[in-house]
């Protein structure tokens, strides 16, 4: 039995070490988190499923691979609506990078353009502005966020050298875990489906994921379940500009970073008030944040004037959201169908089709009565048409705002 | 430093067990002087202070003990009064470091008085190590334990594979162990080392961690308000069961495993309690060694004295099925109520594991005076076998995962809040994307009251399959020590073994092959210990390490 015993213990050590090797090969040459620029086979591992959880280790290692000159910044929204190859970008912003990240707040953006700037020079960054962020009061930054250990430069923009561990770290969890060998058997799965969850070279997100949602509960459900969450989310919460006292909010301390790093890099700065569906409109206003929404505007203003330096480009603030032919798209019934929207997923995601109409107006100049700039000329005539298309709407669709006060109320027992 | 770390795996435990086999070649005391060593810098590894706290406590012992042993018979007052000092100051110890904050708050809550109290110290596994300590005092006053030099002492209370979270074990049964001179390397004890530990830390990444992930939000809920539902409920209080059954089984197949590397065997503490049809035999194979310190050292001698006292008075004692009720109540009820109150707060300050410790004592309670007076009205053993088997395993289980709420939850309003849930009294959802596609069974649903919530309908399978998959586990798989049944992997441990590497698991009939001789073996030994190790980054600390 000793002999034998002897066997089991040296069997057991080769096989372990046998073991860990092809775990770890597998993951390397699958490489589900782009982190060792292995190439993306079709068919084998080309689709990228765990954009989903490893979203902000996959696109700080991928941005510096796609070595863009012009970004897009903001949440999901604009990972998923935006896309970064379209035909309206100007040649000098190409290639450009889709850097929108899953639940980013404007902190978080920041800290990402800065890790870019450390690599490139960039000429154009277009950066979605959910309104949302702007009413959190308290971002805890007093220690590390966990996304940051993937960045090149600390706070201040400086290398960081604790990043060369951070970056060994990164190579051994992306071959030798549990995690990254479940994330390399559902890349392969998914690569051989014809649409998975995914992200481009450019960083543009897949809309399989809320395709797929919207054919299993229909659009109805989708979107009456994101309204519930948003007015559990928001209620209570205002905007404001800063009264003596009162620190200003953390997203508007971050846009101002992005504003003046962007001035001081010469760089084309376009930022957007992204657009959102009518219910979410009306789920602001049952919340009483109307007029926070409409100072919040007029914030943006404020920020987006002042002079680059020398004679750089400027900043140029948009405006998206408001009642229109897009935003005022009819839900169907909550029983009736799954074909998806045209122009929304859900309350605050946009679809890729509006996410190009977007892009052309900034670009392409073409004006479809969509879209606004906002300058102190402008804002108090486009803070007024709003509230006036909001009056037309609810004439039209007494039904709609039926549905979402009864709703509000369920929350509000 | 947790067993389930790199630094443990990889450079703690390969450097003791090399530099420990080195050394012993040059004899018994370097080896254990090298095991001491390592075993206080494993201690400290976690926080410097806790080792200045448990290092003074354990000479006090050590000094108490040694006078106990000079002490002869003749001095039994002084003896005595020795051993109640020691366990005295054990205990005022463990109340300090531990639950002084605790009872200054109740005061303050009853009393309306303003005690203010810093923040404590609270060293590693004191719990453990003061019943431990208790253990051994005892020992050395019965007789039953020779004390031996004060390095064989910090052995025996600081020697890492046990130290934090057990098992319990007394003098007498390990200390002998490492008596062999010179220490040798048995490659028997390797490979049961490598099998238990293997396994362990599969139980503890790759299960305990995960299912745990399906309680959380359950047992978080009642802290913001949010209502618990039926099915949420049932999934929080079963995921956590799972949850601490594999994080403590893990723990205690590690803590065997380590300790047979160098050629001791620890006593058994886990024997798939689950499979229990009655909480009396649950609590013999969940955390033995912690009921048999209990029954030992508080239960036995609590119902000997009640028993004198009662016989002095003339009342009844229990006398099989003829026991009076009276009896009952004293002498089974209220020694297991105090042993179970103790035990429940031992476990964790605060009274939601006093109403833990409570709700397991009245289990015990029936269990004990149902045994006793069975007979009298049910006789027929066959058909009692054949009948309560299975409904004392759904009693049992049921009870078990019920109670569990209590250990979980932060607080006894919070666990109220669950078991709640559990009770349907806020009501029954299930997800839109699930009901909407049940057809007729949806309707039905709904007609009983049940609605639709917009909860993640793939969570809710996830949640259901893993849970599916351990029960089944649990259930019907042999534990680890049937696996290593021919290699006596526990002491205490025993099996209706079967000749030559072939046994039959003691419940579920199953065949089994020797998991050291059989081909397969190292394979499938090596899949658990590598499917641990890829999970290694995502660590987190044991359950029972913070008792």
């Amino acid at each position: 039995m000793t002999a034998d015993a002897g066997h089991f213990s040296r069997s057991w050590l080769v096989i372990c070490l046998l073991l860990g090797v092809v775990v770890a090969s597998a993951n390397v040459v699958i490489d589900p988190y782009l982190v060792f620029k292995m190439p993306r086979v079709n068919g084998f591992n080309d689709k990228k499923p765990s954009i989903e959880t490893k979203e902000r280790l996959i696109k700080a290692y991928e941005v510096i691979r796609a070595a863009p000159n012009g970004l897009i910044l903001g949440t999901s929204r604009v990972a998923l609506g935006l896309d970064a190859e379209h035909p309206s970008w100007p040649a000098k912003a190409r290639p450009v990078y889709n850097l929108g990240l899953a639940g980013a707040d404007l902190f978080t953006s920041y800290r990402y353009l800065q890790h870019v700037l450390a690599h490139r020079i960039v000429t154009t960054v277009v950066l979605g502005l959910d309104f949302e962020y702007f009413l959190i009061k308290k971002r805890d930054l007093s220690a590390p966020l966990e996304f940051e250990s993937y960045l090149s430069v600390d706070r201040d923009g400086r290398p960081d050298p604790s990043r060369r561990w951070y970056h060994l770290r990164d190579l051994a969890e992306a071959s030798f875990s549990l995690e990254a060998l479940g994330d390399s058997i559902a890349t392969v799965r998914a690569s051989r489906r014809r649409e998975a969850l995914d992200v481009t070279p450019a960083g543009n997100m897949s809309e399989a994921g809320f395709r797929q949602e919207t054919t299993e509960l229909g659009p109805a459900p989708l979107f009456e379940q994101r309204n519930l969450h948003n007015m559990r989310t928001y209620r209570g919460r205002t905007f404001a500009r800063s009264s003596p006292g009162e620190a200003d909010a953390p997203a508007l301390v971050a846009l101002r970073a992005i504003v003046d790093l962007c001035r001081a890099r010469g760089i084309q700065l376009e930022l957007f008030a992204q657009p959102m569906h009518a219910d979410l409109l009306e789920t602001l206003d049952l919340l009483g944040a109307w007029a926070s929404y409409e100072s919040w505007k007029r914030e943006l203003v404020e920020i987006g004037r002042g002079q680059a330096r020398g004679d750089g480009p400027g900043v140029r603030v948009w405006d998206f959201g408001g009642y229109d032919q897009f935003s005022t798209e009819p839900l169907p019934e909550i029983s009736d169908g799954r074909t998806p929207l045209r122009w929304f997923w859900e309350p605050s995601h946009y679809s890729k089709a509006l996410g190009d109409i977007i892009l052309t107006r900034i670009f392409g100049g073409a004006d479809r009565g969509y879209g606004v700039v906002l300058t102190p000329d402008t804002i108090e005539a486009r803070l007024a048409d709003v509230r006036e298309r909001r009056r037309t709407y609810r004439e039209r669709h007494p039904e709609d705002a039926r549905r979402l006060r009864s709703l509000y109320e369920s929350v509000s027992r | 430093m947790l067993f389930n770390s790199y630094q443990f795996i990889f450079l703690f435990l390969p450097v003791v067990v090399l530099g420990y086999f080195a050394l012993g070649r040059l004899g018994r005391l370097p080896a254990v002087v090298w095991l001491v060593l390592a075993s206080i810098g494993f201690y400290a590894f976690s926080r410097v202070d806790s080792l200045a706290i448990i290092l003074p406590s354990i000479v006090l012992d050590y000094l108490i003990a040694w006078g106990l042993e000079r002490l002869d018979e003749s001095r039994a007052r002084m003896r005595a009064g020795l051993l109640g000092v020691g366990l005295a100051a054990n205990i005022a110890f463990l109340g300090y470091f531990k639950y002084r904050d605790f009872f200054l708050d109740t005061t303050n809550l009853i009393f309306g008085s303003h005690f203010a109290f810093g923040s404590l110290i609270l060293p590693l596994g004191i719990s453990f190590i003061t019943f431990q300590k208790i253990a051994y005092l005892m020992d050395v006053y019965s007789g039953q334990v020779k004390a031996g030099g004060f390095l064989d002492f910090l052995l025996f209370t600081l020697f890492f594979p046990r130290v934090v979270a057990g098992p319990i074990v007394h003098y007498q049964e390990v200390m002998p162990q490492f008596d062999r001179s010179p220490v040798r390397w048995v490659p028997t004890d390797i490979a049961v080392a490598i099998c238990l530990f293997s396994i362990g830390l599969f139980k503890k990444v790759v299960i305990a961690d995960r299912v745990g992930d399906f309680a959380n939000p359950v047992f978080a809920a009642p802290l913001t308000g949010e209502p618990v539902t039926l099915l949420a409920g049932w999934i929080g209080a079963l995921a956590y069961t799972f949850q601490i059954y594999f994080d403590f089984s893990g723990y205690s197949d590690m803590a065997l495993g380590i300790a047979r590397i160098f050629g001791v065997v620890l006593p058994m503490n886990f024997n798939s309690p689950l499979k229990a049809t009655s909480i009396v035999e649950f609590w013999s194979r969940w955390h033995v060694t912690l009921t048999r310190f209990l029954t030992a050292y508080v239960y036995t001698p609590l119902v000997l004295n009640l028993t004198r006292r009662r016989m002095a008075q003339g009342k009844p004692v229990l006398r099989g099925r003829k026991t009076a009720m009276s009896a009952i109540l004293v002498l089974i009820g209220v020694p297991t109520l105090i042993t179970m109150t103790i035990s429940g707060f031992w476990h964790g300050v605060g009274f939601q594991f006093i109403v833990w410790g409570i709700l397991h004592g009245v289990m015990l309670t029936i269990n004990q005076a149902w045994r006793t007076l069975r007979p009298r009205f049910w006789r027929h053993q066959k058909s009692h076998d054949l009948i309560m088997t299975p409904v004392g395993f759904l009693l049992t289980f049921g009870g078990v995962i019920v109670t569990f709420v209590f250990f979980r939850a932060s607080s006894v309003s919070a666990a109220i809040a669950v078991l709640r849930g559990m009770a349907g009294l806020n009501g029954a959802t299930i997800p839109y994307a699930i009901g909407s596609r049940l057809g007729g069974l949806g309707a039905w649903l709904e007609r009983i009251g049940v609605t639709y919530d917009w909860s993640s309908g793939s969570q809710l399978i996830a949640a259901g399959a893993w849970l599916a998959v351990l029960f089944v586990i649990v259930m019907a798989m042999p534990n680890s020590l049937e696996l290593l049944a021919p290699y006596r992997p526990a002491l205490d441990f025993q099996t209706p073994a079967t000749p030559a590497g072939e046994m039959t698991s003691s419940r579920n009939r199953l065949r089994l092959v020797d998991i050291v001789q059989s081909r397969l073996g190292p394979a499938f030994v090596a899949v658990l210990a590598v499917a641990g190790v890829l999970g290694l980054h995502q660590a987190t600390g044991f359950l029972y390490w913070q008792f």
